[in-house]
């Protein structure tokens, strides 16, 4: 539909509105004060909560009009209504007046007071006392597992958290029971909620009844927290968060608005994953530097740790998870010769290939999945992977119906009217997968089957679409996915990396070049595994080393004097490598936030900040470039990896002078602009600054009164953003701190800096993309897989499912992860368990090896049998296994004894992790009587 | 009794209704088959249209008009293949409301033969009788004839070898009064939470799973077979002007004779109330009445020569709903019979919207306290406020409307008795003794 303007009469006002609008969202759109529940920008009109009433009148003679549901009226050219009329108001006011019959008024000890959407209504509809005088009702709570917290009885019957969580999100385990004003939102019974998109409840929700829980069990008003843009660091989307700290940890994750990515709705692994900030395993000390002053780290105390490699070679592996900031500069000291950009043997061949695709393609945005009618996905889980995309994929379903709907006159936003029509109608999706996924459920067609027989399945698809087949050779199945691809109007191909299998990457890629050759409008998306995947693609050449090789090359080529690792745990690094680095005298430098394996065998560790006290960039899936900055300063000796690293070029005695004295993020963008080819950033020069900290917080200047009377100078740096409440109130672009607007202190207030509902913020800055166009490799040639060797198995394969809250190294270090266990099961085909002589729901040992190494793990897993496997192909879902690069060993009914170990151990897991949860608490809410005082601030040369 | 005088209830036999052998003796199925053999489905149309009926189920809507705003497709169009539905709307849960029960135990093949004919008009291919569940012994029977008529080939595949096909399915319902509004009963039917949908789109145009749908009350549907047997013009020469047919009215309360009757539509509350119902017991007199179930406006003794149509009662001020009186007499609380209609009302909300789902609750509580002795006189403007706040438009469907008609005009009618309650600080009628 066109965006057609059209004028309409506001309280007697003519206001610009758009055509294609509901009444509610054209007043919200025009910055004019109306209050809702149940409607949501994302989620459009229901018309249950009657709170968005206005009155509309006939014509300019009509005087008493009647009221009608703002939410779900259409906007008409002329059409007049008022705001601030008795009846509407005394209306409206009186609707808040229902609802807070049953509202316990429990502000105080609620998480949302402060930030609460009830609230603000409350005031905006000027109800100020109860008449009410009878009892109200009362609800029992449910536990809802690790992260969502539950208060039924503040709850107003919006069903916004229904309509999200089953609707919008497709998740099965929340519903709505009762009637009455007696409804109850919740489970079954108590458990922990299954889907991935969790945590949006606690910003669905109007009210206080879904809370974070990481939130309220160390709590702090909205007002009292320092927040920062920042990005999540756990998937290859980017999705854009708001970070919020108090007394130097780091207390919740919020949604930040991006009308082209994450919209309103992040998943779990974002809002929750983020703790291990405040974990224990953090590196607070630097190891294998003297430190002369007992106060601090001097420069020189670095210079004189690296007095012996002034000048020597050194090998270097970067990594994903670092920013583009701190790969580029360890690239520079090192020389790209020296640098690998941290695949694995493994994963080097898909980095070059995803690169060449990117030089070809333009991967889509969340905004563009959703407006796709047609998407097939190769065997990538993306509810598991990059569970944000699966939420866009799942609302291109609704264009069919959507579509249906317009036909009829319905326009979009009408929610419940567009999903009356559209019935089970579905726009197609079909997957190809060696796992069971989430998305199965609302395909057109799933083909289960092993990564092999997909590659001949997208092969057969290709030779289709090219015209290069033989009707009688061709599957008809896939002449039915090739029909509906065609007749699409924006056709979406999905794949990634999770399969490990080069051939079917290399074919997805042919495919995506197949389809755009023969489909002008087509579309297409890979994720990456990490955050900054992509932009270590940008960094990968011809020549780039895998971190295999580079890890043996340090210790056979005496050339070498050591290796610097960031921010990469070295998965592959076996004991046997340790003790070689070691006898070689090679110095190991590792610069990481968290320990681990790697951090334990460096002979120099280098304490760097995590994306919460750093500031850089990634790249996301499509090779958008954007900034997170840090929420909280780091306390020294902790810095940020790139100042690490230009310490050590000036230790180490490379680059030049000028990088040496580099102290400020802007001075290193300088220098990368004037000594980098194809630099892609360019920072925008910010004039104002703008607080991190709202002008309420409280405590401003006794937050550290039980240390000293001295007030703490505040850190300085030379961005936009204070670590203090001087400055603009709030960013109106795409970096907000946290969102507030006047009479708006929920994230509800978005809608004050939106162009419109939905729309791009006001002041929104233009996307910055890596380019790829001049990528060195042309065609990358695939290389062979060749068979597994020495496994029993041969014939079969076997795909690894992998949980969402497993993945990454990081989850691992979050209790709260830990605790979510799920029993282990390994799915086969019933033949393969007749062949085999198991039966369903018995215990197996499974065996694993990583190819060309002599790994070897076991687990325990129930068999199930699941009919839409074929015999040779399996897939297995084990809590310890994070990664997918396991072969199949064997498979053997398990015995009893070492079950009933494995047994044990899991529980003592969960028991350990139990313990650490309520640790980590007590541990900062001490630290918050106890903060380290800052009285300087963050630069090494200020202290 | 006879067919042209009381075409509707002529046939029934609550004790022992007739089996498929004994309606056909009795020229059943007779209408049908000469709709099928002898109408085009338009042609049928025209007939319902001119016919002038109206629907029965409360809100007296014109049947033939309903059915025409059925979506039509071009030939080519892949809609135009889609299934059509028909639901016969038997949930009749409206408090002092009886006369479906009355056709569905006594004469359950009349209602498979019209809808038959409305099924057949309207290109419906499966339908669905959908049962007030506490309805059993209806649900028996009407099952016992569903299954004689596929039997006798009156359902199923090729019906008599008309080429039209008819599939008709019994669902009883789980039993809440919001599955009588026909966009809840459609969301119960397909399994989901029985709440009122938005509109548009209207079932006409999407309805059980989407497809174009049409919802009938079981007298609306009962009175085809009639039509098609004698004609439009014996149809309407029952009724006034404005309406057609006759009308099974009921009364209920303390009157000598409760019961039901078929009329021609538009007699008089008066000879309703006292020629049919035998008038008010011994000793009362009539202080009010619902005229067509509790979601009515009380009327006074003054209206008893209103005509009991839909359009005089509507000038009146009340509703012809259902047509079934309820009879309020002297000597019983009116304030009492408020609340309890209230409580009805807020234990059947579908808790959707707020109006409806928080104000009812509250004007019970209100109303509680006043019939206690409790209440204060800035009680009733409360209750007042509480029926604008629920009034047509601000709610999400016509329960809440409807819940506040009898509370508005018996604060209007009934001014002194919730005074006296106050002031008082008791039930005057209790203190009285006259309850009960
Ligand atoms: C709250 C509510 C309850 C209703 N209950 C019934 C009912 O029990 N039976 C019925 O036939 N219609 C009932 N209706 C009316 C139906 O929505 C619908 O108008 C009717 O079934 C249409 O049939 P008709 O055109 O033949 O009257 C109810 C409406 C509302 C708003
Ligand atoms: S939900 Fe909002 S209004 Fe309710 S207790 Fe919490 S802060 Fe207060
Ligand atoms: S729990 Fe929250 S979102 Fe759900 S209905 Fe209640 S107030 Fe609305
Ligand atoms: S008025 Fe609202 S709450 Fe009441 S039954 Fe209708 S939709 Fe449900
Ligand atoms: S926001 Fe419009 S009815 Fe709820």
């Amino acid at each position: 539909m066109d965006n057609q303007l059209l004028t309409i009469y506001i309280n007697g006002d003519a206001y610009q509105v758009d055509g294609n609008d509901n009444l509610l969202a054209a007043v919200l759109s025009n910055k004019l004060n109306l209050p809702y529940f149940c409607w949501h920008p994302a989620m459009g009109s229901v018309g249950a909560c009657r709170q968005c009433a206005v009155t509309q009148y006939q014509d300019e003679h009509d005087k008493k009009g009647r009221i009608v549901m703002a939410c779900t009226t259409p906007v008409a050219e002329g059409m007049r209504i008022s705001i601030n009329d008795h009846a509407s108001q005394e209306f409206r006011e009186q609707v808040i007046g229902a609802m807070m019959t049953n509202h316990p008024h429990d502000c105080p000890v609620c998480a949302e007071g402060g930030e609460c959407h009830l609230q603000d209504m409350t005031v905006m509809t000027g109800h100020t006392s109860r008449n009410y005088e009878g009892l109200k009702r009362t609800f029992t709570n449910q536990d809802l597992g690790q992260f969502v917290g539950h208060e039924m009885n503040r709850c107003i019957t919006c069903y916004r958290c229904v309509r999200f969580y089953k609707d919008y999100a497709g998740g099965e385990d929340l519903g709505v029971f009762g009637s009455k004003n007696q409804v109850y939102f919740g489970r079954q019974e108590d458990g922990q909620l299954e889907s991935e998109f969790s945590g949006n409840l606690v910003e669905v929700c109007p009210t206080g009844v879904f809370t974070n829980k990481h939130f309220s069990a160390h709590y702090a008003r909205k007002w009292d927290l320092q927040s920062a843009p920042s990005i999540c660091a756990n998937c290859s989307v980017g999705c854009n968060l708001s970070v919020g700290e108090r007394y130097g940890s780091v207390r919740r994750v919020m949604n930040r608005y991006h009308h082209e990515l994450n919209g309103y709705f992040i998943c779990d692994h974002g809002r929750f994953g983020l703790s291990y900030v405040n974990s224990n395993k953090r590196l607070t000390r630097t190891k294998g530097i003297d430190h002369s002053s007992p106060m601090g780290l001097k420069k020189q105390d670095v210079v004189r740790a690296l007095l012996h490699y002034r000048k020597k070679q050194f090998l270097a592996i970067g990594s994903g998870r670092a920013s583009i900031e701190s790969n580029q500069l360890l690239r520079e000291i090192v020389g790209v010769r020296n640098f690998s950009t941290g695949f694995s043997a493994t994963q080097l061949p898909f980095a070059k290939q995803h690169a060449d695709y990117l030089s070809r393609h333009q991967p889509v945005s969340l905004a563009e999945i959703e407006q796709a009618d047609f998407v097939l996905i190769i065997d990538e889980d993306i509810t598991q992977s990059a569970a944000r995309i699966a939420l866009s994929v799942r609302q291109a379903l609704r264009n069919k119906g959507i579509a249906r709907a317009q036909s009829m006159g319905i326009p979009s936003w009408q929610d419940s009217a567009v999903r009356t029509i559209a019935g089970e109608q579905k726009s197609p999706l079909y997957i190809f997968t060696s796992v069971a996924t989430k998305l199965d459920s609302v395909a057109s067609a799933r083909y289960l089957q092993s990564p092999e027989e997909t590659k001949l399945a997208v092969e057969q698809l290709i030779a289709v679409l090219t015209n290069k087949h033989r009707e009688h050779e061709i599957n008809p199945n896939i002449l039915q996915i090739a029909d509906a691809l065609i007749q699409a109007k924006k056709p979406l191909v999905i794949s990634g990396w999770s399969h490990q299998h080069h051939g079917l990457f290399s074919s997805s890629i042919a495919l995506i070049d197949a389809v755009s050759a023969c489909h002008s409008n087509s579309c297409s998306l890979m994720t990456a595994p990490e955050a900054n995947t992509v932009g270590q693609l940008y960094l990968t050449t011809e020549i780039t080393q895998s971190v295999e090789q580079t890890i043996e090359q340090t210790i056979t080529d005496s050339d070498i004097a050591g290796l610097i690792v960031l921010e990469h745990e070295l998965p592959s690094l076996s004991k046997a490598q340790i003790e070689r680095l070691n006898s070689a005298n090679k110095l190991c430098i590792a610069i990481d936030h968290s320990d681990g394996k790697f951090t334990q065998a460096a002979n120099m560790v280098l304490p760097a900040t995590p994306v919460t006290e750093s500031h850089g960039h990634f790249a996301n899936y499509q090779g958008r470039v954007q900034s997170f900055y840090a929420v909280t300063p780091p306390i020294l000796p902790i810095q940020n990896a790139w100042q690490w690293l230009c310490l050590l070029a000036s230790g180490l005695e490379k680059l030049s002078d000028e990088l040496t004295v580099i102290n400020s993020f802007s001075t290193l963008h300088e220098w990368f602009e004037k000594h980098v080819d194809r630099w892609p950033i360019k920072l925008d020069a910010s004039d104002t600054s703008i607080a991190r900290e709202p002008h309420r917080v409280s405590g401003r200047t006794a937050k550290m009164a039980n240390q000293t009377v001295h007030e703490a100078k505040t850190t300085q740096s030379e961005e936009a953003y204070r670590f203090s409440m001087e400055g603009g109130a709030i960013d109106t672009g795409d970096n907000m701190p946290y969102v507030w607007a006047p009479g708006w202190n929920s994230n509800q207030a978005i809608t004050f800096y939106q162009q419109r509902p939905n729309g791009p913020l006001m002041n929104r800055q233009s996307a910055k993309f890596l380019s790829f166009n001049e990528q060195p490799f042309h065609q990358y040639q695939s290389v062979d897989e060749g068979k597994p060797a020495n496994t029993e198995h041969n014939d079969v394969s076997l795909a690894m499912s992998v949980p969402w809250f497993r993945r990454f190294w990081l989850t691992r270090s979050q209790a709260e992860f830990s605790m979510m266990v799920q029993a282990n099961v390994l799915y086969v085909s019933k033949s393969y368990a007749n062949k085999q002589q198991l039966a369903v729901k018995q215990w197996v040992k499974v065996s694993l090896s990583k190819k060309n190494q002599s790994t070897r793990q076991e687990v325990f897993a129930q068999l199930m049998i699941d009919d839409d496997l074929p015999v040779n192909h399996l897939y297995l879902q084990a809590d310890e296994l994070h990664e997918n690069h396991w072969q199949l060993v064997s498979v053997t009914l398990a015995d009893e004894q070492a079950l009933e170990q494995w047994h044990k151990q899991v529980e003592n897991r969960l028991k350990s992790a139990e313990l650490e949860q309520k640790n980590t608490l007590t541990r900062l809410k001490e630290k918050d009587q106890t903060i380290p005082i800052r009285l300087v601030s963050g630069g090494l040369e200020d202290a | 009794m006879t067919p042209l005088t009381h075409p509707l209830t002529h046939l029934v036999d609550v004790n022992n209704p007739l089996n498929f052998k004994g309606y056909c003796q009795q020229k059943g199925y007779a209408a049908a088959k000469k709709v099928l053999f002898e109408y085009t489905p338009a042609e049928a149309l025209d007939t319902v249209k001119s016919s002038g009926l109206k629907g029965r189920g409360g809100a007296g809507f014109p049947t033939g008009m309903k059915w025409s705003f059925l979506p039509e497709f071009e030939e080519d169009d892949p809609r135009a293949k889609e299934p059509k539905y028909l639901i016969c709307n038997a949930d009749e849960m409206e408090p002092g409301t009886f006369k479906d029960r009355l056709l569905l135990e006594g004469v359950p093949h009349q209602l498979i033969e019209s809808m038959i004919i409305a099924g057949y008009i309207i290109g419906a291919t499966r339908a669905y009788i959908f049962l007030r569940g506490e309805y059993h012994l209806a649900a028996k029977r009407i099952q016992q004839a569903i299954d004689e008529a596929y039997q006798a080939s009156w359902l199923g595949n090729d019906i008599q070898q008309s080429g039209y096909s008819l599939e008709l399915h019994l669902h009883t319902s789980a039993g809440r009064y919001i599955c009588g509004e026909e966009t809840a009963l459609i969301n119960a039917l397909e399994g989901k939470r029985a709440t009122p949908r938005a509109k548009p789109p209207f079932p006409q145009v999407a309805g059980l799973f989407g497809k174009p749908t049409i919802v009938n009350n079981v007298e609306t549907l009962s009175n085809l077979p009639h039509i098609f047997a004698h004609g439009v013009e014996w149809f309407q020469q029952h009724a006034p002007e404005s309406d057609a047919g006759t009308k099974i009215y009921g009364a209920c309360g303390r009157i000598k004779i409760p019961g039901l009757w078929e009329l021609p539509m538009g007699v008089s509350i008066g000879r309703l109330l006292n020629d049919h119902a035998g008038g008010m017991c011994e000793g009362l007199a009539l202080k009010g009445l619902l005229p067509g179930g509790a979601s009515t406006d009380f009327l006074l003794p003054e209206h008893l020569d209103v005509a009991m149509d839909y359009d005089s009662i509507a000038k009146a001020g009340s509703r012809l709903g259902t047509g079934g009186l309820i009879v309020l007499d002297d000597k019983n609380c009116p304030v009492a019979m408020v609340k309890n209609i209230m409580q009805f009302f807020a234990q059947e909300s579908c808790g959707w919207c707020t109006p409806c789902r928080d104000g009812t609750p509250w004007a019970l509580e209100i109303l509680t306290r006043i019939e206690q002795g409790k209440g204060t006189l800035t009680d009733i403007d409360e209750l007042y406020r509480l029926c604008d706040f629920m009034w047509i438009g601000k709610t999400h469907c016509a329960l809440a409307p409807g819940a506040v008609e009898p509370l508005r005009s018996a604060l209007n009618y009934f001014t002194d008795d919730f005074i006296q309650h106050i002031e008082e600080h008791c039930c005057p009628y209790q203190q009285r003794g006259h309850h009960g």
